[in-house]
């Protein structure tokens, strides 16, 4: 609010001099921040707004009419004469501008939302290159463009972090994780990362919620082709093409990837080059939406077919440990369906068919010791219907899920037999938050609770059932004498079953079922926006959470490993957010900070040297700070990135530790236009200094790399 | 002068008819120069991929541990992944590093590394036979394979073609015994002459033959896992030259082993260490040591090994598999006498006497 006001009265002063053309801002009307990719235009030009809402309008006639338009925003025309330095635009409601919500909607939690820009994009190969830059998520990365990229919050393994697309849940049956190296972010526009459980969402899950988003960023239609390389022999090229009508949007994504992905690394002091890391990779995607006065309909689907070999640790004399490969096919589709059934009453309907076809060729027999592949395809049909109800201070959300999942799993130690797998899951939740604001001392008060049950049954080598109770509580004050202060308190109980491999390789070789893992704790959060008028947002959370149970692969006999439930761990730890622009958002600054102590709180046994030692691969610190320089048509954007030690044997030996490590990454943009055609180029380099690093063991990581990408869009 | 030359003939004659066919390659034995060796050398496996494994030695004289001897002897460099047996020949160490497709070869007064041998992609080395200062085996796991190597050169010499998934490896009677586990598929073990360096023989035992001894009278012992199923039925198996003379069942998949005399052997299952009675090939039908005695968690023996100077056991206790572990000395009466922090996962211990 304060900036838009401030930068209308420079730019005042600054047009008074320039005459020649009026610099203007366009900016939200409820919150005063600036909007991107507003389209500006008479019957003469057509201009789009910069990243931060800017744009220079050349003088015209007075009489001549002006255009803003933005696909979240009402369309607005005015006089050119009638143009001060800020046009304010409102954003279109959920429906129409005609029924609007009353109910107050609250964000319970802390919520971190990244709107994928195109520089964002190009700069970045997977999404999980870009949670990572972007986030303080920790990424578990095995190195390079196709390693495998887990997200790990507050210590928690990556099975306990629900991942959702377009609202249908993507973690992998068998593993329970999600690799965020398969989607490229030209399939995305937005990630939203939740870490309490939030009204909005019917997942309960430790490790919080990431929520991947096709949709509709731009305001004008648009199509778009480009290409990158990269110093790792990485080629990628790719379209995209948006439509924009009435009621009516489509999109349409393709991409093409290859690599031989030899990237450099170091190893005891020799640089050498990583083996059987290559990849070759088509994803295509189709995303449609129809909006009618009462309605929302949004199909998405994608296809994605990937070839990628599977390299393996680095050892002592033994850098290329695999010649194994991946070969997978998968088919996405999602259906969303959000309906205003009566003025404070929506019912949002969601369908999701899931498929994919693993084959996995071995042969050198490493990975399985008498056959040379295995193959795995998997059937996996999901559903869900929630009920939306607010009335006054109330909001209550309803829901049920069904999943059903058939996985034919070909048996481990056989060829051409195979296990056939059925998993029923369903999902009853409901949540609540009410609004106090007539509370002295206090703007408003929100409390929220949400409870989920859950029960699935599957046929494994017997038969397995499960169900798990879990729920949420919330309370929420902003006071009045700070109205941009929020402060959270969340409390919350939390079971996590089994993932398919979890259950199956535990009655495979341990002939038993793994429990549930159990979690419980809290969180208090700090959220401060606008700090004293100035542009910086302050956010901190303390968290405090105990897992019992917790499944653990340990290895038994001939190096064969088997899941266990194993021990007790407290999760404690402090996360920072501080954001910043200066000089009039020219400079953006961003500093993650996260603190984690993840302990195990359990002596096992007599001489259990990993009693109040910190979990393997947990870094105890990490500091992302983030800068975005903007000027005209040039970004700038710089990563540093700080992680602690980590150690990879659970009595935190010295000798089994990795070192700290900081890398830092930047690019460079610059787009222009020329006709109708806006032109974006992108110079990155990785690993600016050259670090020597592993995030896992025996992983290395790639040294320096370089990339680049040209963007063209036809407006 | 001419009695001294006739001695001197007798006592040549009386050498040269004496050699036998065995005796024409010479069995491997103790060399009075590395009596300053003695001790109980422990393989740490390391964990699987992590490229930690580690030598750990205890003096049994002054009841002290010495870990990361490698490490500390070769400016901090790791030893490899996945360390998995050791002989000493000489003044020299051969350590099969599995996963690390080498044996590396170092000094035994100082511990340095003397280079290594190679075996190549895939080449898991399991167990290391020393015949002679120019003949050595090795059993390849991945490969199917006894390459055969000469310790001093470090040369590669020949692959010679066995069962599925070869372990163990002994040496007796002029030929090399290879246990071909086959991960659990396979109830075989080959029998190799180390003259033609073929194999000759294929003798059926149990499913899954890890482990292997060699008595004092030649009698090759072997340790068959069995399947990983609720009985876990494995055995042991009496081999004479090219005979399986006896055997007994022994359940719980059994393991790890090592010979206390001619006629005795200790076996480690899933409940405990048993005595076994070589003559008579039977077992007693209780452990003297519960598993759970050794490794609280698991009840996991993983390694054995018997000191015969002291009549001590030393066991391998690998705690949870993620942490260093230790081992268990006890009396052959089952009682403990002492406990050593050493390396993660010592998979094999080695007393050298």
């Amino acid at each position: 609010m304060y900036f838009c006001k401030i930068f209308s009265v420079f730019l005042f002063l600054c047009n008074t001099l320039l005459l020649a053309q009026k610099v203007i801002i366009v900016c939200n009307y409820e919150t005063k921040n600036g909007i991107a990719n507003v389209t500006v235009f008479s019957d003469k030009y057509s201009y789009i707004t910069d990243n931060n809402g800017l744009l220079e309008l050349p003088k015209t006639l007075p009489s001549d009419s002006i255009y803003f338009s933005h696909v979240a925003y009402s369309k607005t025309s005015l006089l050119y004469k009638d143009i001060k330095d800020t046009v304010f635009l409102r954003p279109k409601n959920l429906i129409t501008d005609e029924i609007t919500i009353t109910a107050k909607y609250t964000e319970q939690g802390f919520k971190q939302t990244i709107d994928i820009n195109n520089v964002q994009k190009s700069n970045f190969a997977t999404i999980g290159d870009l949670i990572k830059a972007e986030s303080d998520l920790f990424i578990k990365d095995y190195g390079g463009v196709s390693g495998v990229k887990g997200v790990s919050l507050r210590g928690l393994s990556s099975e306990n972090t629900v991942v959702l697309f377009n609202e249908a849940r993507i973690n992998d049956m068998r593993t329970g994780m999600f690799d965020f190296s398969l989607i490229s972010p030209l399939a995305i526009d937005k990630i939203e990362i939740i870490k309490n459980n939030s009204i909005e969402s019917s997942y309960f899950s430790a490790g919080g919620i990431v929520k991947l988003s096709s949709g509709f960023n731009a305001a004008e239609n648009k199509i778009l082709f480009g290409a990158k390389a990269n110093s790792d022999f990485y080629r990628s090229v790719f379209f995209n093409i948006k439509q924009i009508y009435n009621n009516f949007n489509y999109s349409i994504n393709f991409e093409r990837g290859y690599s031989s992905n030899n990237y450099k690394y170091n190893f005891e002091g020799i640089e050498l080059r990583r083996q059987n890391a290559f990849f070759s990779k088509s994803f295509l995607s189709a995303d449609i939406e129809y909006r009618t006065s009462k309605n929302i309909l949004n199909l998405y689907t994608h296809y994605s077919h990937l070839k990628n070999g599977i390299p393996g640790f680095v050892v002592n004399n033994n850098t290329s440990s695999s010649s194994a490969y991946n070969l997978s096919k998968m088919y996405f589709f999602v259906a969303n369906n959000n309906y205003l059934l009566q003025n404070n009453w929506f019912i949002l309907g969601n369908v999701s068919y899931n498929y994919q076809n693993l084959y996995l060729y071995d042969p050198l027999k490493q990975i399985f010791s008498n056959k040379t592949s295995q193959s795995s395809i998997l059937h996996e049909t999901s559903g869900f219907v929630k009920s939306r109800y607010n009335k006054n201070n109330f909001i209550i959300h309803l829901g049920y899920e069904f999943t059903y999942s058939n996985l034919k799993n070909e048996m481990p130690t056989e060829n051409n037999i195979f296990l056939n797998i059925n998993k029923t899951y369903n999902k009853l939740f409901i949540n609540g938050s009410y609004s106090i604001t007539s509370v002295p001392y206090s703007k408003e008060i929100n409390f929220f609770v949400g409870f989920g049950y859950d029960f699935y049954k599957q046929n494994l080598l017997n038969t397995n059932k499960g169900n798990l109770f879990s729920y949420n509580t919330q309370a929420e004050i902003k006071p009045a004498i700070l109205p941009s202060l929020r402060l959270l308190l969340s409390f919350s109980k939390l079971l996590r079953a089994p993932s398919f491999n979890e259950q199956f390789y535990s009655s495979l070789y341990n002939l038993k079922f793994l429990n549930n893992e159990y979690y419980e704790g809290y969180d208090f959060t700090i959220d401060y926006d606008k700090i004293a008028g100035t542009d910086i947002n302050f956010t901190a959370t303390y968290y405090n959470l105990i897992s019992k149970d917790k499944i653990v692969w340990i290895p038994s006999r001939q190096a064969l490993q088997t899941p266990k439930n194993y021990g007790h761990i407290r999760y404690t730890g402090v996360e920072v957010k501080i954001e910043s622009s200066f000089f009039k958002n020219l400079i953006n600054v961003n500093v993650l900070y996260n603190y984690n102590n993840a302990l195990s709180k359990s002596k096992m046994f007599a001489g259990d040297n990993s009693f109040n030692k910190q979990l393997v691969y947990v870094p105890k610190e990490r500091i992302n700070i983030n800068t975005s320089i903007n000027y005209k048509n040039i970004t700038l954007n710089v990563y540093n990135s700080f992680t602690g030690e980590r150690f990879y044997s659970s009595d935190n030996s010295y000798k089994n530790r990795l070192n700290q490590y900081y890398v830092c990454d930047a690019s460079l943009s610059y787009f222009y236009q020329l006709l109708s055609f806006k032109h974006n180029i992108s110079f990155s380099v990785f690993n600016i200094f050259n670090t020597d690093y592993f995030v896992i063991q025996s992983y290395p990581m790639p040294l320096r790399n370089y990339s680049i990408t040209y963007i063209m869009e036809i407006l | 002068m001419k009695r001294h030359f006739y001695l001197t003939l007798i006592i040549f004659a009386s050498l040269f008819f004496a050699c036998s066919k065995d005796d024409q390659v010479t069995p491997p034995k103790d060399n009075p120069l590395t009596s300053k060796y003695q001790g109980v050398y422990i393989v740490n496996e390391g964990l699987y991929g992590q490229n930690n494994a580690s030598l750990s030695f205890i003096n049994i004289t002054d009841n002290v541990v010495f870990n990361n001897i490698y490490e500390d002897a070769n400016n901090s460099n790791s030893l490899g992944d996945t360390g998995n047996e050791m002989v000493i020949f000489g003044n020299k160490g051969y350590i099969a590093v599995d996963n690390s497709n080498k044996i590396e070869i170092i000094n035994m007064d100082t511990f340095k590394s003397l280079g290594f041998i190679d075996l190549g992609g895939a080449g898991s080395p399991r167990d290391v036979v020393i015949v002679d200062s120019t003949l050595g085996y090795v059993t390849s796991l991945y490969n199917d394979k006894l390459v055969k190597f000469n310790p001093t050169t470090k040369q590669i010499l020949k692959d010679i073609r066995v069962g599925g998934k070869p372990e163990a490896a002994v040496y007796a009677n002029g030929k090399i015994y290879v246990t071909n586990s086959g991960f659990g598929n396979e109830n075989t073990v080959s029998v190799v002459d180390i003259i033609t360096d073929s194999e000759i023989a294929k003798l059926k035992v149990g499913l899954n033959p890890r482990f292997a001894h060699t008595a004092d009278d030649g009698t090759v012992y072997v340790v068959c896992s069995g399947q990983y199923d609720a009985t876990g039925r494995g055995g042991i198996y009496k081999i004479v030259n090219l005979t399986v003379t006896d055997s007994v069942i022994v359940n719980n998949n059994p393991g790890e082993s090592c010979l206390t005399s001619n006629t005795q052997m200790i076996v480690a299952n899933s409940f405990g260490l048993y005595k076994v009675n070589l003559s008579t090939m039977s077992i007693d039908s209780t452990p003297f040591v519960n598993a759970m005695d050794i490794n609280p968690i698991f009840g996991v023996i993983y390694s054995l090994g018997f000191d015969k100077k002291n009549n001590n056991l030393y066991c391998g206790n690998p705690k949870d598999f993620q942490q260093n572990g230790e081992i268990v000395v006890l009396n052959l009466s089952g009682t403990e006498i002492k406990r050593y922090n050493v390396g993660i996962n010592p998979g094999t211990i080695y007393v050298k006497q």
